[in-house]
């Protein structure tokens, strides 16, 4: 906007010589209603109404703060008009002097001579002196409102009728009462204090609580010890004694510190329970004792001041008194196994940590809530697993018996083949026996003979054993042993459970296993048994054909990376059309008083290993089911 | 082998029964010959010979029944002892039908093979023995001229020697001659005789079924 005002030719030019110029009035042009508002409000403030707070303390203490900050808060709400809050600090534990005071009230005087200063609001009883010998050089009569004084030093003072206040009994008759009654086995008591002014007064106090105080209990005094003294003192206590303290702005040393700062230490340091006498020392380690919240103190104290800026006269106004409330720390009550039913009944628990559902019971509740489905769900899933698997083991408990049963029945369909294969050694054996009779009764006997006897008799109990073997392995109940399986091995098993029941029927049986086949998985028994089951078909399917032709084969080869496939062919008649399809299906049967589980089995157990079976008819006639099963090796893809 | 050594011929197609059979039956002084298939035993064994056939009933090719109806086609008569490993009675029936020693069932009981096998070779001993008269007196008869045994047919038949003579158109008296000779030839010495001799011949029962 500015640079449309001006043709740009000159613009340049008046830039280029006055650019420094330029700057500068911009600047001025910026702040000058800042410095303007500045200067105004600086200007306005000697007529406002003012209150000035004088702390006793050299700096804003816990205490002092709660003051200023209830006194702005009463102010701001209900006054209703804006006030102008000072504050000042005596600093009167390190400049305790009469002539400290005069120059502080000189100072204060010259600096609040242009205020409107209406009401002098003094925190403690240093303040509240100095604010009667002071208040006229600051303010003529302006009313003075005490907090924070307590009542015995306040009784001590002569007061104008312009001071009201706040006062609070700061007697610790109660707090060692209740001190007693938490630990009803302590007769010992320790009182810490400092080494200013505050603390002979707080000396006096405790001397006359401790004369009311069961006559058992000893007190002892450790006033005006260097702090690192007093800490060493209070190490050393036992568990049973009662500490108090008012805690204490200046020790023996003449280090300054807050009542608070000392009171924090104390705690620390004692290995008995400390009591406190002020408010603000919750949360510093004290157990607690009775107390007057400075808050209140500071809200009446507030209260007077509003009433006195809106006019009424300091003689209408009744002083006021803060009762003290027991106070507890419940960290502390449960650090020192204080049994909590022995507290007061209105006793203020502070610090007592909300449990966890108080704090966060909508969250807990729905945390609580979701674990409760969550585990409700997770219980529920397990039951429909265990159902899951107990129905598993059923069936598959079932499978087995049938299988066992399928078994039974091929077996039982060898009979003549067992008794020949079974009495072959075992009529060898009988030969062999009655021959070593007569060979020993010869004369002379003819031993050597005999001893080639023995050894082919041993020789046909062994075959007569591995029959037996062959044959309970085929009945067998056992669990499965799946394992590296050799396929020449179950076929050439297979063969010889056939073979006679092969030769009865007129059917000669081949096998072919392809050399260098690797192992399978598989179980050896459930794979003779599907060997058989199929050679068996084949077997009763070629009987119609003439007996030169009945050819049974079986072969094995690799089917792909991972598999083996073994075929079982036959040169029968093939299967015919209309069952193809269902051929593994159970009951469907072409034989005449066949059950047809032989198939169904046969392939529920391949596919138990991830093989597949499938059935054709050959285009030379006859038969072919070819199984797959998997290599060992390709068992984990 | 010479023909009249007896044997026993074990026909099995499991090699650990043929050596101990043939153990049990040399230690018991037979002599054993072992065939591992009825074929081999056709190839190989001499059948005049006394003896008998110690006979699996199952084998590969061949089966015992089998190898039986072939002997009994040949008219060898040897004595077969069936033996099986597992016996089924329509199979036993049939070979004790077709003239079958006896039917054994493995295992067998020492004792009861050896006498079996004693009595099997003795039949085949008197088999062979009557054979043996047979032939001789077969080739007695052979030793007949034509004249002569048609002499000796009508005389065992019991035709008297007019009626002979009046058949063969000469003299009674060459009748008597001849019967003679034939008496001679066939080494009877009573007609009763001859007309036994015919018999065991089958003479009779050959010319006259009825």
């Amino acid at each position: 906007m500015w640079q449309l005002r001006h043709p740009p030719a000159r613009q340049l030019a008046v830039k280029s010589k006055t650019s420094l110029g330029l700057a500068v009035a911009i600047a001025a042009i910026t702040l000058a209603p800042a410095l303007f508002v500045a200067a105004g409000y600086a200007a306005d403030l000697p007529s406002r109404e003012g209150v000035l707070i004088i702390h006793s303390n050299a700096r804003p203490t816990p205490a002092a703060v709660i003051v200023e900050d209830a006194m702005r808060q009463v102010l701001a709400n209900s006054l209703g008009r804006p006030v102008e809050i000072y504050s000042e600090y005596l600093d009167a534990e390190r400049f305790p002097t009469p002539g400290n005071a005069a120059t502080a009230g000189e100072y204060l005087a010259r600096k609040y001579g242009d205020r409107n200063i209406r009401v002098i609001v003094a925190s403690a009883a240093q303040a509240l002196q100095f604010a009667i010998a002071f208040r006229d050089r600051i303010s003529a009569s302006v009313p003075v409102v005490h907090v924070g004084v307590p009542k015995d030093q306040l009784e001590a003072m002569t007061l104008l009728p312009t001071v009201v206040g706040a006062t609070v009994d700061l007697d610790p008759t109660a707090t060692l009462r209740m001190a007693s009654r938490l630990q009803p086995d302590a007769k010992h008591l320790v009182i810490a204090l400092g080494a200013a002014e505050r603390d002979r007064a707080w000396g006096d106090r405790v001397r006359s609580a401790v004369k009311r105080l069961p006559a058992d209990i000893n007190a002892d005094y450790l006033a005006g010890l260097r702090t690192e003294d007093l800490l060493q003192r209070l190490r050393a206590l036992p568990k049973n004694t009662i500490v108090f303290t008012p805690g204490y702005f200046v020790d023996g040393a003449g280090q300054v510190g807050s009542p608070r700062q000392s009171v924090e230490l104390i705690a620390a340091a004692s290995t008995a329970p400390v009591y406190g006498a002020l408010d603000t020392f919750m949360g510093a380690g004290v157990v607690g004792g009775y107390m007057t919240p400075y808050v209140e103190q500071a809200t009446r104290a507030g209260g007077i001041v509003v009433k006195l800026l809106n006019g009424t006269p300091p003689s209408e106004i009744a002083p006021s008194s803060v009762d003290a409330r027991p106070m507890v720390d419940w960290r502390q009550i449960q650090r020192w196994g204080i049994d909590d039913r022995l507290l007061p009944p209105d006793t203020i628990v502070q610090f007592r940590e909300p449990s966890l559902w108080a704090r966060y019971w909508q969250a807990v509740s729905i945390a609580l809530a979701i674990l409760v489905l969550q585990a409700g769900s997770i219980v529920w899933l397990l039951a429909e697993r265990r159902r899951r698997r107990l129905a598993e083991a059923d069936s598959q408990k079932r499978f087995s018996e049938m299988a066992h049963m399928n078994r039974r029945v091929a077996m039982g369909g060898l009979t003549a083949s067992i008794a020949h294969e079974l009495n072959q050694p075992l009529g060898a054996i009988h030969n062999n026996a009655g021959a070593a009779q007569l060979l020993i009764k010869a004369d002379p006997p003819r031993l050597d003979e005999v001893a080639e006897i023995l050894e082919d008799i041993k020789h046909d109990d062994k075959r007569a054993s591995e029959v037996l073997a062959r044959i309970r392995r085929m009945l067998r109940k056992t669990d499965l042993e799946v394992g590296a399986l050799d396929l020449s091995d179950a076929m050439g098993e297979t063969q010889k459970l056939l073979a006679y029941d092969a030769q009865t029927h007129g059917v000669s049986v081949k096998v072919e296993p392809e050399a260098g086949l690797p192992k399978v998985w598989a179980d050896s028994v459930q794979v003779q048994q599907v060997l058989l089951n199929l050679s068996l078909n084949s077997i009763e399917a070629m009987q119609g054909q003439p007996p030169e032709t009945r050819q049974l084969t079986i072969r094995s080869r690799q089917s792909n990376a991972k598999e083996a496939e073994v075929s079982v062919i036959d040169s029968g008649t093939g299967i015919p059309d209309e069952i193809l399809p269902n051929v593994f299906d159970p009951f469907v049967t072409s034989k005449v008083g066949g059950m047809g589980l032989g198939l169904s089995i046969s392939r529920t157990i391949v596919e138990a290993y991830g093989g597949r079976m499938r059935a054709e008819s050959m285009p030379t006639g006859g038969a072919a089911v070819h199984f797959t099963l998997p290599f060992e090796a390709g068992r984990h893809p | 082998m010479t023909p009249d050594t007896c044997c026993v011929h074990v026909i099995d197609d499991d090699v650990s029964w043929r050596r101990s059979v043939d153990r049990l039956l040399a230690a018991a002084g037979y002599r054993v010959a072992l065939h591992e298939s009825a074929e081999a035993f056709l190839a190989t064994a001499e059948l005049d010979a006394p003896g008998c056939i110690l006979l699996d009933m199952r084998m590969p090719g061949l089966t015992g029944l089998q190898l039986q109806q072939h002997l009994l086609e040949r008219r060898q008569p040897i004595p077969i002892v069936f033996i099986s490993g597992h016996g089924d009675i329509p199979s036993t029936v049939l070979a004790m039908k077709s003239g079958a020693e006896t039917f054994l069932t493995k295992p067998v009981d020492t004792d009861v093979l050896l006498k079996t096998i004693e009595q099997a070779m003795l039949r085949s001993r008197e088999e062979h023995d009557r054979r043996g008269q047979l032939d001789a007196l077969r080739s007695r008869v052979d030793s007949l001229t034509p004249t002569e045994r048609k002499v000796f047919a009508m005389v065992v038949r019991g035709t008297l020697n007019k009626r002979i003579a009046v058949e063969l158109g000469t003299a009674e008296r060459t009748v008597k001659w001849h019967r003679q000779h034939i008496m001679q030839k066939l080494q009877a010495g009573s007609l009763a005789e001859l007309v036994s001799l015919a018999e065991r011949l089958g003479l009779v029962a050959d010319r006259d079924p009825s």
